[in-house]
């Protein structure tokens, strides 16, 4: 008997119970349409990160804080005191030659009012500079610029989300020229940034000069974070140098001391980010594939009823000169015809789930080949593994007590 | 032909013994016999005579404990499994009680399932199929199911299959166990004719007036053989093949 003779004799017993077979494959189906969608997901999400950190470009230098200590208990971020907002003065002030922008950032929970509506905001007290170096998008007015800060004056721009939670029914243009209290102080809305989504923290704050912060909310001496971005002509380690040299000569820090402050680049933070998504996209993997087992279970499961139930064909087929090689092959092929078939189904299957979840939830989903394959081979694989067992037990079944099943 | 021909069963001190944990069973215990080609062969005895063990050896699903068993001149009692199952599937023709066809598969792929492991091309399989099926009288049944089947249909069916590989020997297990009268002598009818044909046929019954279709008896009583004979009044039935059996059967009965 040739390999293709017993494709056909599997085949024909698969027919024979095309029920069965059918929901035998549905667990594999649903494995594999699982893996593929879930590392679409996974996968969507890390290009998503990437092209937000794309577009910011890749010049942007963050100086944050040493973290303060409480005893022996760390803050956490920004709640360090080595960042002055007197260096950040210096900064723009004396680093012009290689930096394009300077942008602290202090913050101040706040209670904002609009008419008589009370809510809670984080109000962001930065330079202008931040306009650029965030690369902000405005869907209406414009962002506070160097004669506000010097000024001091009562102006806001204010995250997307705010337009609806706060104003509530009113386009982004018709925001601009609105008063809202901070801390009972009017200030006059001048800019709406564009809703960024996702994992922006931008879209529920407000942005107002750090001079007016200090002056008119809360003088503050401590900064949570400076970003800059970095002269385009120039490279970006070198300035990182430069700035920490600078920065520890301005803290007064002897050569055996360690900074005070921490750097990283944009490329740091993507290299964290892009490892965090892999580990996302590996445990929905992961995941997706305990479901793939138990569905290569479910395959053994039937299998075992199915020789258990057919052991009077295997005892005919023996009878009629079929050795052990040939049913223990039969019954390999069915198995592994299911598990082929199910992938088959799961990978569109799940191809679809990934479409249907971009094109109604909102996901962004890639399908990589990698998953494709891979699933796909493992369903064949479980075909293999979780049906050599029954086929070997079919194969070994003695013809004559087979014959006398009933 | 110079030599004489070659038996189509030679068996010599055939033994079984059943070791069932404790007392052995002895189910066979010193039985030789001897069955030429064209011989038409009922193997008779009341339940626990060693009959259905004795079937079983001669049909290779069972290796003796001692003796010698020599199918169409080659021995098969010391055949590993494999070669056990290439013997069945070559030589031997079988034919059950129950019928033993696969379920939800039709006449024509039944018939050919034996030649299926003896390699036959596809094409062919279905060509030589279809002849036997004619040959017993079923070239309108090819794509019936059994369920769709009366007994003796099923039971042609099946002896269609035995027949599609060109066995030596025929090998029956009570094939008129199941069916009545009537369906009996059809079944024998055919069996007849297909012993006119040349083919060798050992069938196991229970039933005197069904023994009395074959030429010879050989009666088992306490796993030895108790009578060996000719049927003396043999009831001889007018040739099935030639009256249901089509064209194309004609052409191969004489195989």
């Amino acid at each position: 008997m040739n390999a293709l003779e017993g494709v056909r004799i599997a085949l024909t017993a698969l027919q024979a119970n095309l029920m069965r077979s059918i929901l035998t494959t549905l667990g594999v189906v649903i494995g594999v349409a699982a893996v593929i969608a879930m590392t679409a997901i996974g996968t969507g999400a890390a290009a998503d990160i990437q092209a937000r950190i794309n577009k910011l470009g890749s010049n942007l230098l963050f100086i944050t804080p040493g973290k303060a200590q409480s005893g022996r208990i760390g803050m956490g971020f920004g709640s360090g005191t080595s960042l002055l907002v007197t260096d950040a003065k210096d900064i723009r002030k004396e680093l012009t030659d290689v930096l394009a922008g300077v942008a602290p950032e202090v913050n101040v929970n706040t209670q904002i009012k609009v008419g008589n509506q009370n809510n809670n905001y984080t109000c962001v007290g930065t330079y202008s500079d931040y306009y650029f170096v965030h690369a902000v998008d405005l869907d209406a007015g414009r962002f506070f610029n160097r004669l506000d800060e010097d000024a001091s004056r009562r102006v806001c721009v204010i995250g997307g989300n705010l337009v609806n939670d706060v104003f509530g029914g009113i386009t982004p243009a018709q925001c601009v020229g609105k008063q809202i209290s901070i801390k009972a102080i009017p200030f006059e809305v001048i800019g709406v940034m564009t809703i960024i989504g996702g994992f922006g923290r931008a879209d529920d704050q407000i942005f107002i000069p750090l001079s007016t912060c200090q002056q008119r909310l809360q003088n503050l001496t401590y900064l949570r974070l400076i970003s800059v971005s970095v002269r385009l002509d120039l490279d970006v380690n070198t300035v990182e140098s430069q700035v920490e040299k600078w920065l520890r000569h301005q803290h007064r820090l002897r050569y055996d001391q360690d900074d005070d402050f921490s750097m990283r680049t944009q490329a740091d933070i993507a290299a964290t980010l892009s490892d965090t998504s892999r580990t996302f996209t590996l445990l929905l993997a992961g995941i997706a594939a305990i479901s793939l087992v138990v569905g290569g279970i479910g395959i053994m499961n039937i299998m075992l009823v199915t020789v258990t139930e057919r052991t009077r064909e295997i005892g005919i087929r023996k009878a009629l000169g079929a050795t052990q090689h040939n049913i223990q092959l039969q019954f390999l092929i069915e198995s592994v015809t299911l598990s082929v078939l199910g992938g088959t189904i799961g990978v569109g299957l799940g191809i679809g789930a990934a479409a249907l979840l971009q094109s109604k939830v909102g996901l962004t989903t890639i399908v990589t080949t990698s998953s494709i394959i891979i699933s796909f081979g493992c369903s064949a694989a479980i075909g293999i593994f979780f049906g050599y067992y029954p086929a070997k037990h079919a194969g070994s079944l003695d013809p004559i007590q087979a014959l006398r099943h009933e | 032909m110079s030599e004489l021909p070659k038996a189509a069963v030679l068996v010599e001190g055939l033994t079984k013994t059943y070791d069932t944990g404790g007392t052995p069973v002895h189910a066979l215990r010193g039985v030789s016999f001897e069955v030429m080609p064209g011989e038409f062969v009922a193997i008779m005895g009341p339940s626990g005579s060693g009959k259905t063990t004795m079937m079983n050896l001669l049909g290779c699903l069972d290796r003796p404990t001692a003796g010698r068993y020599l199918l169409d001149g080659e021995e098969v009692s010391t055949l590993n499994d494999d070669e056990l199952a290439y013997a069945r599937n070559k030589k031997i023709g079988f034919v059950f009680q129950s019928y033993n066809l696969l379920a939800r598969t039709t006449a024509l792929e039944n018939v050919t399932v034996p030649m299926k492991y003896a390699g036959v091309r596809h094409g062919e399989q279905v060509e030589r199929a279809k002849d036997a099926l004619q040959k017993v009288g079923l070239g309108d049944r090819l794509d019936h199911k059994p369920n769709e089947m009366s007994g003796g249909q099923q039971q042609r069916v099946a002896i269609a299959r035995a027949l599609v590989t060109r066995p030596a020997i025929l090998m029956a297990d009570e094939p008129t166990g199941n069916l009545d009268t009537r369906t009996s002598e059809e079944i024998m009818a055919l069996l007849q004719g297909l012993n006119d044909g040349g083919m060798t046929v050992v069938m196991v019954t229970h039933e005197e007036d069904i023994a009395e279709h074959c030429k010879r008896i050989i009666r088992f009583r306490d796993g030895r053989i108790e009578n060996d004979g000719p049927v003396l009044k043999r009831r001889v039935l007018a040739d099935f093949i030639a009256e249901h059996g089509e064209k194309a059967a004609d052409e191969e009965s004489g195989e």
